[in-house]
């Protein structure tokens, strides 16, 4: 058993941050990046034993997958587990890592992807829109800079914490993930009537009368009544069973052309 | 159409990109905006560049590949709508990219299908105790990402040019284009729809009202909206951290 150099250890954490595409594999999802991140660490812990250190990049190659910020944390982790070159090392690591990605990823995902799409996204297409390039700005400041420095201390947190500091402060956790969801949908509310164009060209004619369905009647009664009644269709749709996003583009483009088609957008 | 030189200089952007995405990490949420800017300058159309970069960036919001899973790739159609619609027109250009982002998902699943070729090389190769190997096949694996995904389907595209653009505008008759121009105001709609379904929206349809009004009823925008939401959020949370303080209090009184 050979003691990791600060240098071992700033490598696993290199190769750990450039993990996620790592021959990316259905079967296997990161766990090859993963193993290509902690394996020559272990190569230097179980220094020479060849069979060991091949049953456990073995080990490492099962299934894994997370999102990759949190992902840091668990490599941390993991890594320092191994480093204690206890008998079991390798199982305690792999069950902690089983066990964490289900919900780190549900928890990384919420922060970091879904909540950074709405609230930055929304922001850098609006500006665009209007032929500003501040969202833009903005979003690589977030992502590149800020994304980063997260990734760097979650490594750090995992392997000199471990997981407690995530037990510890679940409470803290799920309400930042509740605030985000609150900031997400309030955005959202807002990006529906502004962003969704749903306006139909059908005439009511009676007699002489003749009134704009959208401009003299719709408009009236709700504004952005369309754009709302559409994503609440939208939103019902993908929850019918074999429906996916690819089929529900199609779907929407198909009836797009044969509502303009019958005059009706 | 396009000149040898921006076709060039497309596509080592998007190799480059693409490379720098799979390993440092692209831009979630800025991704269709940087593609269709660096584009926009490399054919000399940066406006439109940013309208249909910004189009995009609205449609993706809510299409997030989680779990592995594949959505329409705006990324790649940003970069073909853009150095179209500087060439043939905007709606043109938008079209043929909504066409390309959703066919994009196809080469997304084969690509990463691919994937499984180089595990079971790290594997073969670790069993045989040359490790170093183990790990080249696994870097390996970053080719197909990152050279297949994206620039195959672009430099097809560009290199087709003036002979697509024009098949395209004989084929395809102006009511369909239309077609394909109202399904593009209308499919912003899906990315907001999916995003309320991984949202939980359960007990919290409140705060979208309160988004919907203040656009709707008050001409907020996006930003504007932003500091109400985030003035929403921190009440949530002060909230939330009080009652837990108070339950692990109450729960400590009962160990007493």
């Amino acid at each position: 058993m050979t003691k990791l150099s600060t240098k071992d250890i700033h490598g696993v954490q290199i190769r750990s941050w450039i993990y996620q595409w790592q021959s990316f594999s259905y079967e296997a999802m990161q766990s090859t990046g993963f193993t290509q991140a902690i394996g020559p660490a272990l190569e230097k812990i179980y220094d020479g034993d060849k069979e060991l250190i091949a049953e456990k990049l073995d080990k490492y190659l099962a299934f894994y997958n997370t999102e990759n910020n949190m992902s840091q944390i668990i490599m941390g982790a993991c890594l320092a587990i191994e480093e204690t070159g206890s008998e079991n090392a390798t199982d305690t690591s792999l069950a902690i890592r089983t066990g964490l990605m289900g919900p780190f990823a549900g928890l990384g995902d919420s922060l970091f992807k879904i909540s950074c799409k709405v609230i930055v996204g929304s922001l850098v297409g609006y500006m665009a829109l209007q032929g500003s390039l501040v969202g833009l700005f903005i979003d690589i400041l977030v992502e590149m800079v800020g994304f980063n420095i997260i990734k760097y201390n979650f490594f750090k947190l995992g392997y000199s914490q471990g997981t407690s500091f995530i037990t510890k402060n679940q409470d803290r956790i799920k309400a930042l993930m509740n605030a985000a969801v609150v900031l997400g949908l309030t955005v959202v509310g807002c990006m529906i009537p502004s962003t969704v164009k749903i306006a139909t060209k059908l005439v009511y004619t009676n007699g002489d009368a003749v009134q704009a369905i959208q401009t003299d009647i719709l408009d009236k009664i709700f504004p952005y009544l369309l754009p709302v009644c559409v994503t609440a269709l939208v939103y019902w749709g993908l929850g019918l069973k074999k429906m996916t996003t690819v089929r529900m583009v199609w779907l929407i483009i198909a009836a797009a052309i044969l509502l303009t088609v019958a005059g009706i957008l | 159409m396009f000149s040898a030189m921006q076709i060039i200089l497309i596509l080592l952007w998007v190799i480059g990109w693409g490379f720098w995405g799979a390993t440092i990490g692209s831009l979630v949420a800025g991704g269709c905006t940087m593609n269709a800017l660096v584009v926009g300058m490399i054919v000399g159309d940066v406006p439109t560049a940013l309208i249909i970069g910004g189009t995009y960036e609205l449609m993706n919001i809510g299409l997030n590949p989680l779990g592995g899973s594949s959505v329409p790739n705006y990324n790649i159609g940003s970069v073909v709508g853009t150095a179209f619609g500087a060439k043939v027109g905007l709606e043109m250009g938008m079209s043929i990219g909504i066409v390309v982002a959703t066919l994009g998902t196809s080469l997304d699943v084969f690509t990463k299908a691919l994937g499984s070729i180089f595990l079971n090389k790290a594997k073969a190769s670790f069993a045989k105790y040359e490790f170093k190997k183990g790990y080249n096949w696994i870097h390996f694996g970053l080719v197909p990402r990152t050279l297949i995904n994206s620039p195959v389907p672009i430099a097809l595209l560009l290199i087709a040019g003036q002979g697509l653009v024009e098949t395209i505008n004989e084929a395809i008759p102006a009511w369909l284009l239309n077609g394909f121009k109202n399904a593009g105001n209308v499919l912003p709609c899906l990315g907001f729809a999916i995003l309320l379904r991984s949202l939980n929206i359960k007990g919290n349809m409140q705060y979208l009202l309160i988004g919907f009004f203040c656009y709707a009823y008050l001409g907020v925008n996006a930003l504007g909206t932003a500091i109400i939401g985030l003035a929403l959020a921190l009440i949530a949370f002060y909230q939330q951290n009080r009652l837990a303080a108070i339950d692990a209090k109450l729960g400590g009184d009962d160990d007493d």
